[in-house]
């Protein structure tokens, strides 16, 4: 790949890892150094990719994978009780209460189970669109989203149980 | 499956789309009309649309040579049997036809029993090598490869996070293959199944046997440290490549694989393609 054209490729995608990496760490040198790192995979793929739409996806896969794992690496994270705990609302700041919890818990799970809690209650994606995204079954989704909330259980004393899951246990998963 | 109950919001790969412009039809419609109603995701938009811009102004000329730079690097690698007076070409090594599995935990050194198929999840890597059109796995021990030939290199993280991949040779030398130029460890993305390492390595013609080592961790290991630890096994010559499996560093998980080269002495060679 010509130099051109691999910077061309930085120059129109990076913007875009780089804000996903950034939302993820939450540190701009992490993040810079996220979206080379990720940067750097995708070249290598980005002409299996068959339109736009398709390589924003493998980017954004690839970014959200590297970043928990960079997350999980880090040696100073928040306690989880630390984390204050708020009824969810369109406030910002609550909204980002509850999404800090949601990090501290997820980064404590496996992975397998950790990229599908992020994507979906974190980044508020559909079971659907984590299916097609990770390529499982949407049954597998579901699946480890309930495994998610049985371990997450265990981080999260009753009386903090997180309103986080309220919404997916007011709808029973389908046998 | 009950369906989950939709979101009162846009995700963020949804925000990403639109910021990307790769949204199109009904689904950038049904965005648009949304971030026209919803001010916590016009909100979250103008932060993604901030950092992107960020980027373009501030990260992306401070860093795009540098990024340029590592991807040649990479890509170098691959082309070495294009440009062989580059100075860049090493030598191969050879992988076992099976995926290697990481030694017993004893003595560095012990004599590893013959390679066998790893249980599956396990951490572990093989080698594929190419001459011409061909491209076939190497079985360690076994396989006789020659100058020219091209390999590359392909794990199992199984949940361990950091890889790096390093060479001692018959000629007494010790390279680091990947991350090529790197200081340290890699970064594996946590993928199930395998992870194809980027970039191939052609082979030069340094004496063997040559031995790679896989070097798995849940921590970066220093080049140096592992370039410092192989040294002796490089200083001691063929007959202790050839015997030696493990290095002691402090990992996770190791494997190896040993080939050989035209000339020396091989135990088989039914992988050799013309």
């Amino acid at each position: 790949m010509s130099r051109d054209r691999l910077v061309e490729l930085y120059r129109t995608y990076g913007g875009v890892i780089y804000a996903r990496c950034r939302r993820l760490l939450d540190d701009a040198q992490a993040a810079e150094d996220a979206t080379q790192e990720t940067f750097l995979r995708v070249q290598r793929h980005i002409g299996r990719a068959p339109d736009n739409a398709e390589v924003l996806r493998w980017i954004y896969r690839i970014a959200t994978n590297h970043c928990l794992n960079e997350l999980r690496n880090r040696k100073h994270r928040v306690p989880l009780a630390d984390v204050d705990l708020r009824a969810p609302c369109d406030s910002p700041a609550d909204r980002l209460a509850d999404r800090q919890t949601a990090r501290e818990v997820i980064l404590q799970v496996p992975e397998k189970l950790a990229i599908v809690a992020w994507l979906y209650h974190v980044d508020g994606l559909e079971q659907a669109e984590i299916a097609s995204l990770l390529g499982m079954s949407r049954r597998t989704v579901v699946y480890r989203l309930s495994a998610f909330q049985e371990q997450a259980r265990s981080f999260l004393a009753p009386s903090r149980t997180a309103t986080l899951f309220s919404q997916s246990e007011s709808q029973p998963a389908k046998k | 499956m009950n369906a989950a109950p939709k979101s009162a919001h846009l995700s963020e790969l949804t925000l990403l789309g639109v910021t990307a412009h790769s949204l199109s039809g009904q689904a950038l419609a049904e965005a648009q009309q949304h971030l026209a109603a919803c001010e916590t995701c016009a909100a979250k938009l103008r932060e993604l649309e901030r950092l992107g811009r960020e980027f373009s102004t501030e990260v992306f000329p401070r860093t795009v040579d540098q990024v340029s730079a590592r991807a040649s690097s990479r890509t170098a690698v691959a082309r070495w049997w294009l440009a062989p007076a580059a100075g860049l070409v090493l030598s191969a090594a050879a992988a076992s036809a099976l995926w290697v599995r990481p030694g017993p935990s004893g003595e560095p050194g012990a004599p590893e029993t013959p390679s066998e198929v790893r249980p599956k999840g396990a951490p572990g890597f093989k080698v594929l090598a190419a001459r011409g059109q061909a491209v076939f796995p190497v079985d360690d021990g076994r396989s006789l490869l020659a100058p020219g030939d091209r390999i590359r290199f392909v794990l199992r993280p199984a949940g361990l996070p950091y890889a790096l991949v390093a060479a001692v040779d018959g000629g007494g030398k010790v390279t680091v293959y990947y991350p090529f130029g790197g200081r340290q460890s890699a970064s594996i993305p946590p993928e199930r199944g395998e992870v194809d390492l980027p970039g191939s390595i052609r082979l030069d013609d340094a004496p063997g046997p040559e031995r790679i080592f896989l070097l798995q961790s849940k921590a970066p290991l220093s080049a140096r440290a592992v370039e410092r630890a192989l040294a002796p096994l490089a200083r001691k010559g063929p007959a202790a490549i050839r015997t030696t499996t493990r290095i002691d560093l402090p990992v996770e998980a190791q494997s190896s694989v040993l080939f050989n080269k035209p000339g020396l002495p091989a135990r088989s060679s039914p992988d050799l393609r013309d």
